[in-house]
């Protein structure tokens, strides 16, 4: 069996070393180019999500890479998501693909996502499939506190580029480093690199949340990178949803880490009294909880036609009133070009300079 | 004492119960006046541009009756079955109306959740709502039966293929239901959510045209539930939308039991159930019958789409004359 299954965000950092490890054969689709968005838009429904475009076209690069299974996550909506991988499997099959396509259909029981790891890997015991599903969530919770631990200390960082490269070193070392111990030890060495960094002192950066759907908040082919590009320009970049925190207030992994779900849930209550799928609770919630923290500003960004953060959209346009924060909205769909989006953000990188200036 | 139910969504689907029901209660209904352009203009206002135009209509119908009526019905549609959701859109529908439209009078919001509190969360959606006015829980009850029983009969006359209008005229009586008039030419199915097929402005005259060229549409909702049980059976996943299911179900029986010479699937613009749920159809029904897709949006023109009615009509005819 070669497996593949599409990007998101940098969760396949987090399977691929345990998973290859396990002995499964694993094709990466190449890095989501151009050329993949125009395979997923060509053979997508018109008005299909744009995470639904982008996977489509992975899978496509992938089977052409001789992949021959699948692995997608379903679920029982309300959101699409959870169809995609019956649409995808169609589509591919119409267009002649010979493969197998294996998907969850309850991520959000622990009995599937272990049925899932026992038909990817293989393995008979209990223990070993708990083993491999709690080590990925792991490397996962690892390798999003690494993100969030450089989104906090790039604006402060006095040389050019150093920040980053301590983000790639450490990237690499949690990729490379399976067990346990040696994960222990990696999050100390990071935490020590990043505490080594030298940085500026008496300085006040500007403070953005990023809020919205998963995928364009995480994946750098939805969101063009505006998280990089915010942090360079030496904004500190808060974001709303982590798949770590996803798959926390499911499977409680992590003790200290508080129910997202819940919290936003709480927040959200005047404004949104009802989950209406996807991560519009997380949406509305958060931007609430930024908002009285005293965030500068928040940018809403998600999927042209995603009907969840369109409920939000709604409902965020009068939050945005009540607590006085600016929202910058962001749709994102095929045609979204980057220089579009970064006039966009300069003008309201400005637009928050000056306020705090005024106040 | 005045309620107000707009006459948008979910007003196509449940009219008759609601009507039966404060009736009984001895509330007045206040329904909106049906959809203009006007409604549409005033709707856009509030929202987002990319919502879908039954959204932005209802939008337009709540401001039309806001200063009417001393409380406004709208229910919170989550799940209406144990293993289906509504639409987004439905369960965020009071929060949106809130945040967007300023003075509302009170909402009657409550939830509707069948698949986390099992089918009787219907019925106690009801009796929650009638204790808001009458604290006799008996009576109460008594005019939820009947509500149910004048909802069923609605039911049936659109199974016996009577019109949104005439079926709303004929469940107030109790005469017996006869079969409306005859085929004509053969019959089209219209394939989409109530409330795209039943208001007359929304399906922007559709319905009419065929009609006028002596062809007798056909909804999803003149279908038994077994029926489109059957045609989703076919599928590898169930579907979690009811209106999805209902939907999909119904093209599949149709092209299988040759009951339609074709099919016309109509979808609002930007409306994401539909694009998976018409690529679900189109793959499903592609080599048993015709199918035509029309997608709506706020620019009202009637033109192209009688043009493209026609030409599919013409097309029907001529593939029937060549067998």
């Amino acid at each position: 069996m070669k497996m593949t299954t599409p990007y998101l965000g940098h969760l396949h950092k987090a399977y691929g070393p345990v998973l290859k490890k396990a002995g499964v054969e694993i094709i990466f689709p190449p890095t989501p180019t151009k050329r993949t968005l125009d395979l997923g838009t060509k053979h997508a429904p018109e008005f299909a999500c744009f995470p639904f475009k982008v996977t489509l076209g992975s899978m496509i690069e992938a089977l052409e890479l001789g992949a021959d299974t699948i692995f997608m996550i379903g679920g029982w909506g309300p959101c699409r998501f959870g169809y995609y991988d019956v649409i995808q499997e169609q589509i591919l099959k119409d267009l002649g693909y010979s493969f197998k396509m294996g998907s969850a259909n309850n991520p959000d029981a622990l009995k599937d996502m272990l049925d899932l790891m026992q038909r990817i890997s293989g393995a008979r015991s209990r223990l070993t499939l708990y083993k491999i599903f709690f080590s990925i969530l792991l490397r996962l919770s690892i390798l999003d506190w690494v993100m969030k631990k450089y989104f906090h200390t790039k604006p402060y960082e006095l040389s050019p580029c150093e920040t980053d490269q301590v983000l790639e070193k450490s990237l690499s070392l949690v990729e490379s480093s399976l067990s346990l111990s040696q994960l222990i030890k990696s999050v100390l060495t990071i935490s020590f690199w990043f505490r080594k960094l030298r940085k500026r002192k008496g300085i006040h950066p500007l403070r953005v949340a990023i809020v919205g759907e998963l995928f364009t908040v995480l994946d750098p082919s939805a969101n063009m990178g505006i998280d990089m590009w915010l942090a360079e320009r030496g904004v500190e970049v808060i974001k709303s949803v982590w798949l770590s925190d996803y798959a926390n207030d499911r499977f409680r992994f992590k003790p200290f880490r508080r129910n997202q779900f819940k919290l936003s849930s709480r927040f959200a209550r005047p404004y949104l009294q009802f989950h209406a799928g996807g991560e519009s609770i997380e949406s509305v919630g958060k931007t609430v909880f930024y908002a009285k923290k005293g965030i500068d500003g928040i940018i809403h960004i998600f999927p042209f036609t995603c009907m969840p953060e369109l409920v939000a959209q709604t409902i965020l346009s009068k939050v945005q009133k009540d607590l006085h924060i600016p929202i910058l909205t962001l749709i994102i769909d095929e045609h979204t070009a980057r220089g579009g989006v970064e006039t966009r953000l300069e003008a309201f990188i400005d637009l928050l300079e000056r306020r705090r200036k005024r106040n | 004492m005045k309620i107000g139910i707009p006459r948008g969504l979910l007003f196509y689907r449940y009219f008759p119960l609601w009507e039966k029901f404060f009736e009984t209660l001895g509330i007045e209904v206040v329904v909106s006046d049906p959809t203009t352009e006007d409604t549409v203009r005033e709707g856009s206002k509030f929202v987002p541009s990319d919502l879908c135009l039954p959204v932005k209509i209802f939008f337009g119908h709540v401001e039309s009756i806001r200063q009417k009526v001393d409380y406004l019905f709208i229910p919170r549609f989550i799940s209406v079955e144990p293993d289906a959701y509504m639409c987004p859109k439905l369960m965020g529908l009071p929060d949106m109306l809130r945040a967007s439209i300023d003075s509302l009078p009170p909402l009657i919001d409550y939830p509707i959740h069948c698949k986390a509190q099992g089918v009787k969360a219907e019925e106690n959606f009801y009796l929650k709502v009638g204790n808001i006015f009458l604290k006799d829980k008996g009576k109460v009850s008594a005019s939820y039966l009947m509500a149910i029983e004048r909802q069923n009969r609605f039911r049936l006359l659109l199974r016996h293929r009577f019109s949104f209008d005439q079926a709303l005229h004929l469940s107030r009586s109790s005469n017996r239901i006869e079969k409306p008039l005859e085929d004509g030419k053969g019959r089209i199915g219209v394939i989409g959510r109530p409330y795209y097929v039943h208001d007359p402005f929304l399906r922007r005259y559709v319905v009419e045209q065929i009609e006028l060229s002596r062809y007798s549409p056909i909804t999803p909702e003149a279908l038994s539930d077994q029926e489109i049980e059957k045609g989703i059976e076919t599928l590898r996943k169930r579907i979690y939308w009811s209106y999805g299911k209902e939907m999909v179900g119904s093209a599949i029986h149709f092209a299988r039991s040759g009951l339609v010479q074709g099919i016309i699937n109509l979808a609002s613009f930007g409306c994401g159930q539909d694009s998976f749920n018409f690529e679900l159809i189109q793959h499903c029904v592609k080599d048993k019958i015709s199918t035509l897709s029309i997608v709506f949006d706020e620019h009202l023109s009637n033109v192209g789409f009688s043009t493209r009615i026609e030409a599919f009509l013409e097309m029907i005819l001529r593939r029937k004359n060549q067998k």
